[in-house]
């Protein structure tokens, strides 16, 4: 199994913004839809390894929406299988992202 | 060609004629004020002579404590009557700071709002700074000072020893300018990423729910235009005290006015003393009930989240005015305050010490 690694601070944006793209530039929403979701369609068993380093910090709305929003689309087991995080500089927020997803789970 | 002297005719064409000229009378006034307000100059829609002529001129005495956390009944007056004011016809507004000796970044922040809300509404405003020597130096070492005389308020106004920026949507590129300003005077200041996230929250919260037109006050709704969707974000380096202050607020409903009401709230609100209603509301919404108004439970993560660092101790020494609610949380609880009049917006006030 390949796994393909999505540095945001390099690839998307050093300022990741809110939740939709109408509320502003680099939204959860954009990031999802332009990183996360062609993995999902095309490259079934490949991994996907964000690296959370680098940005000037993370709005709530933002993971939300990026990794609720995958869940909900796709299945929290499987972000949860797909998924894995580095995050150096804030380490809790791997688990801030694991209970949006898992959350999804619970409520599904 | 035979030329009408008088009859209906020369009536008629002299009418005409005077039409055209007090068109462009106008429009070289406005051409005028175009290129005035492009060049940033102090500048009035109407002529002095005009103002001084046709126009009333309205003092509004600040109070002696310019502190909208520490000396709010007397602070809400001011900025109730500021209002009022602002939505007269002919009138213009002279702010009179003199007697003012104690004073807050945030209290000033606000008050540029205000102004900017006047100007927008073609009030003309002018005012003076206070008498006492401290009270001044801390309005020079603000924005207001570019503030009042410009008819046109940059995006960003700064100093070494301030920042303050506006915008109207979320825009996370520009909030780091703030978390940069405080890493030049902390260098390895150890929660940066968290008030990037606390701003972006607020400035999303502002453009998604603080501007709604049906839940606008009737302070706003009186003013000749609504106000934009605009935020402000201020941070203050006090170098007597080493602290930066920072302050997020905008013009908008309110959160009160922006929460889903449950049946209790609403039969609450008919009693007398409704103020405390506003407290309840933003406590239930602090502490993480289902107060949004998006109806989706992925939803309503903003305020939890900043509650959730205050109990931290990442935020010190935070307040938030919002509706007729004054809000105090820390680490072990809530302080808790109901204000005499509506403030119109949300405030947000934090502060970090540097050594």
């Amino acid at each position: 199994m390949r796994s393909k690694v999505i540095k945001i601070a390099d690839e998307f944006s050093k300022t990741p913004g809110a939740r939709y793209r109408s509320d502003g530039k680099y939204s959860g929403e954009e990031f999802r839809e332009k990183f996360l979701e062609p993995f999902f369609e095309e490259d079934q068993e490949n991994l996907i390894t964000i690296d959370l380093d680098g940005t000037y910090g993370y709005a709530t709305s933002f993971l939300e929406e990026t990794f609720g929003g995958l869940a909900r689309k796709y299945g929290s087991e499987v972000c949860l299988k797909k998924i894995n995080f580095i995050s150096n500089e804030e380490p809790s927020l791997i688990d801030e992202i694991l209970g949006y997803i898992k959350k999804v789970k619970k409520q599904g | 060609m035979k030329k009408y002297t008088t009859g209906l005719k020369y009536r008629v064409r002299q009418e005409r004629l005077r039409k055209i000229r007090a068109r462009q009378r106008v429009r070289i006034k406005l051409n005028l004020y175009v290129r005035r307000c492009l060049a940033h100059e102090s500048v009035s829609f109407y002529s002095s002579e005009y103002l001084e002529r046709h126009f009333e001129e309205e003092t509004i005495v600040a109070p002696f404590s310019f502190d909208l956390l520490n000396n709010s009944h007397e602070m809400m007056c001011f900025f109730d009557r500021l209002y009022k004011t602002a939505s007269k016809d002919k009138v213009k507004i002279f702010v009179d700071l003199s007697a003012v000796e104690i004073v807050t970044h945030s209290s000033i922040l606000y008050l540029c709002s205000v102004l900017d809300l006047c100007k927008k509404c073609n009030t003309p405003v002018r005012g003076n700074y206070p008498d006492y020597k401290s009270a001044k130096e801390i309005f020079y070492q603000s924005a207001f000072k570019t503030h009042l005389k410009a008819a046109k308020i940059k995006k960003e106004v700064g100093t070494a020893s301030y920042l303050t920026l506006w915008g109207t949507n979320s825009e996370p590129e520009r909030s780091c300018k703030i978390i940069d300003f405080i890493a030049k005077k902390i260098p390895h200041a150890p929660h940066l990423k968290d008030y990037q996230r606390l701003l972006v929250e607020c400035m999303t919260n502002t453009h998604n729910h603080a501007y709604k037109r049906g839940k606008l006050p009737k302070k706003l709704k009186a003013l000749n235009k609504l106000p934009e969707k605009k935020w402000w974000l201020s941070a203050n380096y006090d170098e007597d005290s080493a602290i930066i202050h920072i302050t997020f607020l905008d013009n908008g409903a309110g959160v009160p006015h922006t929460l889903q009401k449950n049946f209790s709230d609403i039969i609450r609100k008919l009693f007398p003393g409704s103020s405390s209603t506003d407290v309840s509301l933003i406590k239930s919404a602090f502490e993480g009930e289902f107060r949004t108004t998006t109806k989706k439970k992925e939803r309503g993560l903003g305020l939890p989240a900043i509650y959730e660092r205050v109990k931290n101790g990442i935020l010190t020494k935070f307040h938030m005015l919002s509706g007729r609610a004054a809000f105090h949380p820390f680490e072990s609880g809530f302080a808790e305050e109901a204000l005499p009049s509506q403030f119109i917006g949300t405030l947000y006030s934090w502060e970090i010490k540097i050594r």
